[in-house]
Parts: structure tokens; sequence; C-alpha cells
């Protein structure tokens, strides 16, 4: 608890006099140092959450929540899964089957490795990282052997929309000559750019029902593709179904390492922006130092009046955290609203000095992203609290052992 | 009266300098009375400050004790000795005896505040005890822009705030012209009353000649003129 004659000296020290220019100066470099620390870490953490959001939700835009491999029967397992979701109140969007098959992919001379994704046409439709992405060609050219191919591999094999492209399966057909991969030709109906280097290099869409003769005997790349309600769920999902013996995979199983390198770069950077918390904390720790020497005869004379130890010790703690305390509320502010305004502060950043700061040809975003998480924002308030109080520490225990003696007769 | 208001028996101190020892008090005894005013006279480097700091509870004898109201103060704790130096006794130094961030008011109510934790009525009391002092149009000032005897008139009113039994004054006129000197003897003269001691410690003569006691510290030890 604080004394009145304590909060009347804090207050004080809060707000020096003019001749003690120096200290003012050092307080006011905290406060900002602080804050600005703060801001800077709130947004960096919002931005790289956009980001990372925006890059998921393509990603699940294009790839299932939950994989079930080697089954027989769609339907028999379809039902089974279905059931498992009741009973655990598990929200899905659909249940679906497909392929995904390794290929050979030759037009004209060029040769390609390539993965073939066999898919309902109405799944292809409703796909909307697909049809808002075709870049030629026509969304509804899909079936009868027409299918969508990435822009990148259309590139690289030389193809564009109404030429055709031979795929060799990895089914094997019985010749007088031996056994030889079974060749089919396809016709491109669309090609698709998402931004999403892995889809638009390596992928070719194609209809799962007038595929028949192509999809024969690739029992083994037959997949359930399950979409959920909330994609977070998928791993939870995931065990459950491998509880009930159904074999399945997660989309994060699926993109562990890109997964996994989000999170480190998110943490990497946090610990990084940290760093000048734990710099502009010095400025509290130079502070108040300077407010303790100076003060030396003063901190004697508060004591000969009766304060003790402790109350000089509460005295500096509370004059460096309230610093501390301040700076981080202002950069919380700060980067909330820097958050939240990132696009327009983009936009005029971009107007003022003639350059491109967001290219989104490079992003495949429209627009900056940024989303505000609280638990990081309340996590970095604590963290910059915790290196202010902590800051504050040194200079009052030192303020506490002053001998009034000693200063009052030498000082 | 009370003759045996503050009691010290055996008192020793002494400092350690380059290794070498100096023995500042030795074996001190000495009794004194409530109701008057006791100057403590001595050269340099007599122990006048010494002796001052320990009854003050600001130091530790080396041994002997100190006994006040019959009480031994000397081997109290450190928490104690700061709730005795808040309630009941008070100091005034030569300089530097204020704090610079606070006004006259709150320079004296300062003490109060910090013994009764009540704002309003220490700003009151400060308020009165400064227009007593000549210094109501004052109050308002920073130490900065107070001459020295003001500042010294602002010390002597928080020394008496709290109604201490104790007031030990370290050359308080020390830095003071002869007009100034006899002002805050005189305030100091004016303080003295029943159940109180007032304890000066200074080279003025002058000053001595005024109070009711007049102590001499030579070798370690007191002497009663």
């Amino acid at each position: 608890m604080i004394t009145a004659a304590e909060l009347l000296i804090i207050k004080r020290y809060l707000k020096p006099k003019k001749k003690e220019g120096i200290l003012k100066i050092i307080s006011i470099f905290s406060f900002l140092g602080i804050g600005l620390g703060v801001a800077t870490l709130i947004i960096v953490m919002s931005v790289m959450n956009g980001f990372r959001t925006d890059l998921i939700s393509k990603l699940l835009l294009f790839q299932p929540h939950i994989l079930v491999y080697q089954f027989n029967d769609f339907e028999k397992n379809k039902i089974n899964i279905q059931n498992i979701f009741k009973e655990k109140k598990i929200e899905y969007s659909n249940i679906n089957l497909s392929y995904s098959i390794q290929a050979l992919v030759i037009s004209k001379d060029i040769n390609k490795g390539s993965m073939i994704r066999a898919l309902k046409k109405e799944s292809f439709l409703s796909d909307t990282l697909i049809n808002q992405n075709i870049i030629d060609g026509s969304i509804k050219n899909f079936g009868n052997n027409y299918i969508s191919i990435g822009s990148n591999l259309s590139e690289s094999l030389g193809v564009w929309v109404g030429d055709t492209i031979t795929v060799l399966s990895t089914v094997k057909e019985s010749t007088p000559f031996g056994n030889v991969p079974q060749q089919y030709t396809f016709k491109i109906g669309s090609i698709f750019k998402t931004g999403i280097y892995e889809f638009d290099n390596n992928y070719i869409l194609l209809d799962i029902n007038t595929s028949n003769d192509f999809l024969l005997n690739q029992n083994d790349n037959k997949n359930i593709e399950i979409r959920l309600k909330d994609p977070s769920q998928s791993n939870f999902v995931k065990e459950v179904l491998q509880k009930n013996n159904i074999k399945s995979f997660s989309w994060i199983d699926n993109n562990k390492t890109f997964y996994d390198a989000l999170l480190v770069e998110r943490n990497v950077m946090f610990i990084i922006l940290t760093l000048i918390i734990i710099v502009a904390a010095f400025n509290i720790i130079s502070g108040l130092t300077i407010l303790v020497k100076n003060k030396t005869k003063e901190i004697a004379i508060l004591k000969t009046i009766g304060f003790t130890r402790f109350g000089i010790i509460k005295i500096f703690f509370i004059t460096g955290s309230a610093i501390g305390a301040a700076g981080t509320m202002f950069g919380v502010i700060l980067g909330i609203v820097f958050s939240y305004n990132i696009e327009s502060i983009r936009i005029f950043l971009s107007t003022i000095m003639q350059i491109e700061i967001f290219p989104a040809e490079i992003y495949f975003l429209s627009k900056m992203p940024s989303e505000i998480h609280m638990p990081t924002i309340l996590l970095i308030s604590g963290i910059a609290l915790l290196i202010t109080f902590l800051s504050s520490i040194i200079p009052s225990l030192k303020a506490s052992k002053i001998d009034p003696i000693r200063s009052l007769k030498y000082d | 009266m009370i003759k045996n208001f503050l009691e010290i028996s055996n008192l020793s101190k002494s400092y350690f300098d380059n290794g070498e020892e100096i023995r500042i008090l030795r074996n001190m005894n000495l009794t004194l009375a409530d109701n008057q005013i006791v100057s403590l006279l001595g050269p340099s480097g007599s122990g006048k400050s010494t002796l001052l700091h320990l009854l003050s509870l600001l130091d530790k004898p080396d041994s002997g004790t100190i006994l006040f109201n019959n009480e031994n103060i000397s081997q109290i704790n450190d928490d104690q000795r700061t709730i005795y130096r808040r309630n009941s006794i008070s100091i005034v130094y030569q300089n530097n005896n204020l704090i610079s961030d606070l006004s006259a008011l709150e320079n004296v109510a300062i003490a109060n505040i910090c013994k009764t934790n009540d704002i309003k009525n220490a700003y009151r009391l400060a308020a009165n005890i400064l227009k007593d002092f000549g210094l109501k149009k004052r109050i308002n000032h920073y130490p900065y822009q107070l001459s020295g005897g003001e500042q010294q008139r602002v010390a002597i009113a928080r020394a008496v705030i709290n109604d201490p039994l104790l007031i030990f004054a370290d050359e308080p006129t020390g830095n003071l012209d002869q007009k100034n000197s006899d002002l805050i003897l005189n305030f100091l003269m004016k303080l003295k009353k029943t159940n109180r001691l007032i304890l000066i410690a200074t080279h003025n003569r002058v000053l001595a000649d005024k109070t009711d006691l007049r102590l001499t510290l030579s070798n370690g030890n007191v002497n009663v003129e």
C-alpha cells in the first residue's frame, strides 16, 4: 500500500522541475521507448497473424481439413464418419471422395512430374481459391476430358487453354512389349493462379466422374476429403477418427514444415522485438539512477523524518514502473490503432513516398493483412510491464540503502 | 520536570579510517531533564554530530545505552527506530534540510503526513505553524525561492509539526548571519516546554550562552559547564 506521503513524493518525481531538464528528457525517452517498442511488437505480430491467417485460409481452400486413406467402400466409410461426428458433436461442411495421383505429364517435348487431383465437379466449381483465380479459359470447361491446370505448370509445359497434354499413369498395362504405363490425353479447359507456389507449379485438377478410366486401379490413391466448420479442430478430429480405426491425417500434418516455419518465424520475431523493449527499459534504469543520485540528500532527509526503507523502495519503484506502465499503455493504444488502420497507412505512405510498399502481385493479397489477437496483446503488455518492473528494482534498492548520516554530512 | 528524561550510560562509538580506529565517544555518561534547551559545544571532530546521530537513532553505538523516559532505545531494531524518529524525534541540520521538489507548506506537512497519513490536517497544521514562524506569504514558495534564514525556519517548523519529545539541531545557525542566527535561536527558544528536550550542537558561543545548559565535548566525553 502506498502512503499519502510516498504518493506526494512520487507525483513530484514524475513531474521534474525545469532545472532538472535532463530527468524530464530521460523520462520522456523512457516513456516513448517503451511505448514504441510495445507498439512495434503489436503491429508486427498483428501483420504476421494476418499473413498467417491469410496463408492458412488459402491453403485450406485448396486442401481438405482431414484426409482419410486406405479404405475400401467410400459410402460405408462416409456413413461411419458421419455417425462418429454426430456422436462427438463435430460440425463439418462436406465429406467427398477424391484421388491424389502422382503422374508424369507430357506435352510436345517437355515432361514434368505433377500431382493430379481428381474431385467432384461441384467441389471444383465451389472452390473459391480456384474459381476466383482462373486466369485463362472458363471454369465451366471442366469434366468431359477437360481439366484445369496450374499457371506455372502450364508455362513449364508450354501449353495453354485448348491444348492437349498426355498423362502417364503409374498403373502398368500388359502389352506384347512388356508392362508399359497407361497413357491418357486431356484437354486444358482453364488455367488457375492461386499465388501458392506449390499449387500453381504442380497441380492438375480433373473431374472424378468423367475420368473413370484413368482412375481405374488407383485405389491406393483414393481419399476421403473432410471439410470441418472449424479447421482448428483438425488434429482433434484426426485423433477421434484414428481411435475408431480410420486412418487419416490433418492439414496440419500435411503442411507440418510450413506450419512449424510460421510458428518459429513468429516466435523468433517476438523475441527479437522484445529486445526493443529491453533496450528501452535501460532508459528507465539510467533515468532512475540519475534521479537517485540527484536526490541523495533528500532521500536522507526523508529517512530522518521517518520514511522507512521499504517506503523509499516504493517511491522509486513506482516512479519507474509508472513511466513503464504509461509507456506500455501508450504502446498498446498506438499498436492497436496502427494495426486496425494499417491498410490506410500503407496507402498514405505509398502515396507520399511514391513507392509500392506492399506489391499485390508479389504477395497475392489485395491489401495488407492485419489481425489483432487479444491474448498476444496481453502477453506483450505483461512482458513490457515485467521488464519495466525489473528495471525499476535495482535503482530503488540503491536508493533505500542510502546512509542519511553520510549523505547529509559529506554530499 | 522529569530529571532523567534522557539518560546516556557508558556510550562509546569508534570509526575506522584506513584501518586505524578513531574513538569518538568514550564511555560517555550524561543525564538530561526535559523542558530545557541544551547546547553542545566542542571543536570540530569532537563528536558533536556523532552524539546527535546516536541520540536521533540514525546510528548505533558500539556499546552503552540510551534511556529515553526510562526506555532503552539503543537496542531497538531499524523499523522501531524509524517509527521513533517519525513520532518522537526531530532533527534540524546546518543546511540541506528541505526537499527541493516540495513547497514550504509541503516540506513542513510531509513529516505529519508521514506520521498520520492525513493530508488535509497536515496542511492545516503546517499553514498555522508557518504563519507563527512569519512565513505566511512564503508557504507556496519552493526552497530555492527562500533565503537561508527562511529555509531554516521552514526546517524548524517541520521539526515541531509532530510535537516531538526530542529536537536535535546540528549547527542550525552555521550558515546564517548574526541577524538570522538570532532569529532562529529565538524560534528554538520558543519551542521549550515540558516533556521536551532541545539539544543544539554548535560552535557559536553567543548562541550557547543563551541556552539553559552548556555541555562541552572533549576527549570523547562530556562536561557540564
